[in-house]
């Protein structure tokens, strides 16, 4: 089965973000830019599977700026076989990309969608489960294992308290979480192939979707800063200060 | 127009973090309490007392699954202005959904409230927090409950009545869960916290933490390297990716300090870090730092809380 | 003139750094203490296919030139792994490049593919104790005894010796004074490491003790016919070639090692609170690391420039000499200074940057030494008389 994995390029995972003096949101000028990590546990899984022989085709997908290529290269340097650049400079909310993905969704035909659980940039963890809702597809969010079974998907998924298991009908989204599984190193073979792989490029107007944001951002401001305490000498004195200071004892 | 909280229950109570929910949506206006699944009738009495709460709808009592569950939220959603959940697993799972089929931009976890279209949310793991104010016309919200306090469990006297009913569209079945039965508070909902770092070296030792844990009633935590070494299992993890918390204490035992753990839990009202490495960053946001061996610190405590 | 990096250099760059990511300076901590090959390194190199950056890509390579492979070698230094990591590997990328020109398709399908899956390990016997820089005297001598060489000789400096299944190795064929050019009479052989016939030794160093090095002293090897590589006699000429890739490499691998040691005082500098502030507010403590930077980047960039001109087929003799010269010298300062922004931490061996200053004296002293190269300098660009 054909699958598709969709890939952000985020401000990497180690960058320490910075906000603008003005407020208008967070410096990424010059700063390392990444494949979102749960997006490389997506690409991991897809290219897992197709060792299996579960999956065929691996197409990759972003929906960003042009720079967002390098990130699709690492997808191709993974194992994924295409890739497919839906080029926008500004903001894209998951609403526009599971809309613009919808409609690669219908060009491509795949099995199976799998995206990573989050953006660590946004936060917002939702454009897997939007582009479920949008295709009328089962949703398998938070996963930490992924089983194919005749025609349905086995998911076990992450949940507060423990795991919990679903049975999807294919076609399927999937999100990542964390343990699903640890991303490959791209080789350096596959660094070569990866050259020579098509990347297809393709703009929102293209695709007929409108990728104006609903959300508008006021103002972007660091967290209240919390005071470094003071060292304490011992336990004792430790629960002293618990006791009676604190009170939260 | 009244806004719809979906409530998460366990064991014929209502969650914390879901009358922290509440105590947002208050603000937005007449609060209602969608309980489904399991148990969903026996938790509606202690929905209706809750403080704020104007009524509580019942669903079915089949396993929670998102695709039906979206379904019937949108068939609910003419009613409200505001579709709120926890920013639970479950309230992850399902309301970008409902958001995506009422084709407006989901709001994520948010830590306040504005006005009713404007709202904060953090970003970058909580290094920022934007204040985003939404166009469309109804707003679908998942709530950071340990920046809310709860709503109190006392003091309202809701009606309850029965959801209606959605159709099933059929993409999904439910298979089972291992749910881990704990006698301890759970971690999002836990007045204390104690977590264990890296530095435990290993399962057996997280013992040490939850001895303390025992005598103050606390949950234990654990941050995501300890869960990665195979530690402390997957739903102990405090941190960007894991559980946000923001207990009265949270002790962190081991723990570096790492931006992704303190995202976790750097709204906690004090913390406590006890840690071998006077430069490890978590000294940097403790309220009480105690530079120490803890394998020695920690039974030490122990030792004085029995006093 | 584009000075940018293609994406594919790129994307090298990054892969290489997160298998390095994977030893942190606690390995090469305790490498340094204990000693011991880093097989963990090499291993995922090899797994990565990495090993084979610049062998054709007819034997499992890809065929990517110094370029690559000095990005490669300077990510290694750069990322922690210091001389440590780069000399483990360094022998294994290069050191074969006079099988790839010179080898019969024979010779290449049988030893570089073991070498680039990581299976086996060469070591470069060259140098001996009385033959330093002048190599054509070397006397360890390879007599032809029907269907093999016999060997009799000594070797210094042999790096990786103690773990190697593989040798280069450079031997007298033609006695001296026979020769008909002083260039002649030897001849290059890549065979097995046979200890059966070789007594290796290990030399105690100031640093580096990851890679070791060795006397190495040979008994009567024998030397299969088929494992000299090109014509008996043309063997200086052929190792000629690889000399300058292979000061290339040392250089970048110089300069990852300084901006590392740069790297690490900077950061040390931001934490460290004396009088008040941040030693790194000072300016006695920030100027020198910004004059080192500066060093090291001026280097950096002429170990590029020798690269581009090598894999363009240019002359590149004076470029990988002045690189090799410039990437160790600032390589050099560049350590010493990152332990004096340390103070008295700077002395700590976990503080680890006593440790590169350590190893920072090996791209000073080899393949070459500073001094020849001002003369090959002196003669071969300005002109003047040779000196020596």
């Amino acid at each position: 089965m054909k699958v598709l994995v969709p890939v952000k390029r985020v401000v990497d995972y180690n960058v320490k973000v910075r906000v603008k003096a003005d407020g208008s949101g967070v410096e990424t000028a010059n700063v390392k830019m990444s494949m979102n990590p749960f997006d490389e546990i997506a690409v991991e899984e897809a290219v897992r599977l197709r060792e299996k022989g579960v999956a065929g085709e691996i197409v990759a997908v972003s929906c960003g700026p042009n720079a967002a290529q390098e990130q699709l290269r690492t997808a191709l340097a993974m194992g994924a076989d295409r890739g497919i650049l839906v080029e926008h400079d500004g903001v894209l909310e998951p609403l526009a990309v599971a809309k613009l993905l919808k409609t690669i969704v219908a060009k491509e035909g795949p099995a199976l969608v799998i995206l990573g659980k989050q953006a660590i940039d946004d936060d917002m963890s939702a454009t897997g489960q939007m582009l479920a809702a949008l295709l009328g597809w089962g949703q398998g969010t938070f996963a930490s294992k992924i089983e194919k079974e005749g025609e349905s998907l086995r998911v076990t998924r992450e949940v507060d308290g423990g795991l919990e298991t679903v049975s999807l009908k294919l076609p399927a989204i999937v999100t990542t979480d964390l343990r699903l599984n640890e991303p490959r190193y791209a080789s350096l073979p596959n660094i070569m192939k990866a050259r020579k792989k098509p990347i297809e490029t393709l703009k929102p107007a293209d695709l007929g979707v409108d990728p104006t944001p609903r959300l508008s951002v006021l103002k972007v401001e660091e967290p209240a800063k919390r005071q470094a305490g003071k060292k304490v000498g011992s336990v004792q004195e430790l629960v002293e200060k618990l006791r009676n200071e604190a009170k939260v004892i | 127009m009244a806004v719809l909280v979906l409530a998460d229950h366990k064991d014929g109570g209502i969650t914390q973090p879901t009358r922290s929910t509440v105590a947002a949506a208050a603000a937005l206006g007449d609060v209602h309490v969608l309980l489904v699944g399991e148990g969903a009738a026996a938790a509606a009495p202690a929905a209706a007392r809750i403080a704020g709460v104007a009524k509580v709808l019942t669903g079915a009592e089949a396993p929670v699954l998102a695709e039906p569950l979206a379904a019937l939220l949108v068939s609910m959603a003419p009613g409200y202005s505001h579709l709120l959940a926890p920013a639970s697993a479950s309230g992850k799972n399902v309301m970008p959904r409902v958001a995506a089929l009422l084709d407006v931009q989901i709001l994520s976890d948010i830590s306040g409230v504005v006005d009713a279209d404007t709202f904060i949310r953090p970003i970058y793991a909580g290094n920022a927090m934007a204040t985003v104010k939404s166009s469309d016309a109804k707003k679908v919200i998942t709530v950071r409950a340990a920046s809310f306090d709860p709503a109190p469990a006392e003091g309202g006297s809701a009606s309850v009545e029965a959801a209606p009913t959605a159709a099933d569209p059929g993409l999904s079945t439910f298979l089972g869960a291992e749910i881990v039965k704990s006698e301890r508070p759970e971690l999002t909902a836990a007045r204390i916290v104690i977590s264990g770092g890296r530095a435990m070296a290993s399962s057996e030792n997280f013992a040490i933490i939850e001895k303390v844990a025992d005598i103050l009633g606390a949950a234990v935590g654990a941050s995501r390297a300890a869960v990665d070494a195979g530690y402390a299992p997957n739903d102990m993890q405090v941190g960007q990716t894991g559980k946000i918390v923001a207990p009265e204490l949270y002790i962190a035992v081991g723990i570096s300090g790492a931006i992704q753990h303190l995202a976790g839990m750097k709204d906690s009202k004090v913390i406590v870090a006890i840690n071998k490495d006077e430069e490890a960053p978590i000294f940097q946001v403790a309220d009480y730092g105690l530079v120490a061996d803890l394998f020695k610190a920690v039974p030490e405590l122990e030792a004085e809380l029995a006093k | 003139m584009d000075f940018a990096l293609t994406p594919q250099q790129e994307a090298l760059q990054d892969a290489i750094g997160r298998i390095c990511a994977d030893l942190g300076d606690d390995y090469w901590l305790m490498r340094d203490r204990q000693g011991g090959f880093p097989t963990e390194l090499h291993q995922a190199l090899a797994k990565g296919g990495w090993l084979g950056v610049c062998m054709p890509e007819d034997v499992g390579g890809a065929g990517l030139g110094i370029t690559e492979a000095a990005l490669m070698m300077q990510t290694i230094a750069q990322s922690g792994a210091g001389m440590s990591g780069a000399s483990a590997i360094h022998m294994n990328i290069f050191g074969l490049q006079p099988v790839v020109v010179f080898g019969t398709e024979e010779q290449k399908q049988r030893m570089l593919p073991p070498l680039i899956e990581g299976r086996e390990r060469a070591c470069f016997a060259v140098t001996e104790p009385n033959t330093g820089l002048d190599t054509t005297q070397l006397k360890t001598r390879a007599e032809r005894r029907g269907d093999r060489y016999v060997v009799h000789g000594q070797k210094v400096w042999i790096s990786t010796a103690q773990v190697a299944e593989k040798m280069l190795l450079l031997a007298r064929t033609t006695p001296a004074e026979q020769a008909r050019k002083r260039t002649e009479g030897l001849s290059l052989f890549y065979t097995d490491f046979d200890r059966s016939r070789i007594e290796v030794r290990e030399i105690e160093k100031m640093g580096r003790k990851a890679v070791d090095s060795n006397q190495v002293f040979i008994d009567g090897l024998e030397i299969p016919v088929e494992d000299r590589i090109g014509e008996e006699g043309q063997g200086f000429r052929y190792i000629l070639h690889g000399m300058n890739p292979e000061r290339i490499l040392i250089a970048a691998e110089a300069a990852g090692l300084g901006h590392l040691a740069v790297s690490r005082a900077a950061a040390y500098a931001k934490e460290r609170v004396v009088f008040g502030r941040p030693i790194g507010q000072n300016q006695a403590i920030q100027h020198p690391l910004a004059e080192c930077w500066m060093e090291l980047e001026a280097a950096r960039l002429m170990t590029m420039n020798a690269a581009w001109r090598y894999d363009s087929g240019l002359e590149c003799g004076a470029q990988a000499n002045a690189a090799k010269y410039l990437a160790a010298e600032a390589g050099f300062k560049a350590c010493q200074q990152a332990v004096m922004t340390h103070g008295g931490f700077g002395y700590a061996k976990e503080y680890h940057v006593e440790r590169y200053l350590r190893e920072s004296m090996i791209p000073r002293i080899a393949p070459v030494s500073p001094q020849l190269i001002l003369s090959f300098v002196a003669e071969r660009v300005l002109g003047l008389p040779k000196s020596y």
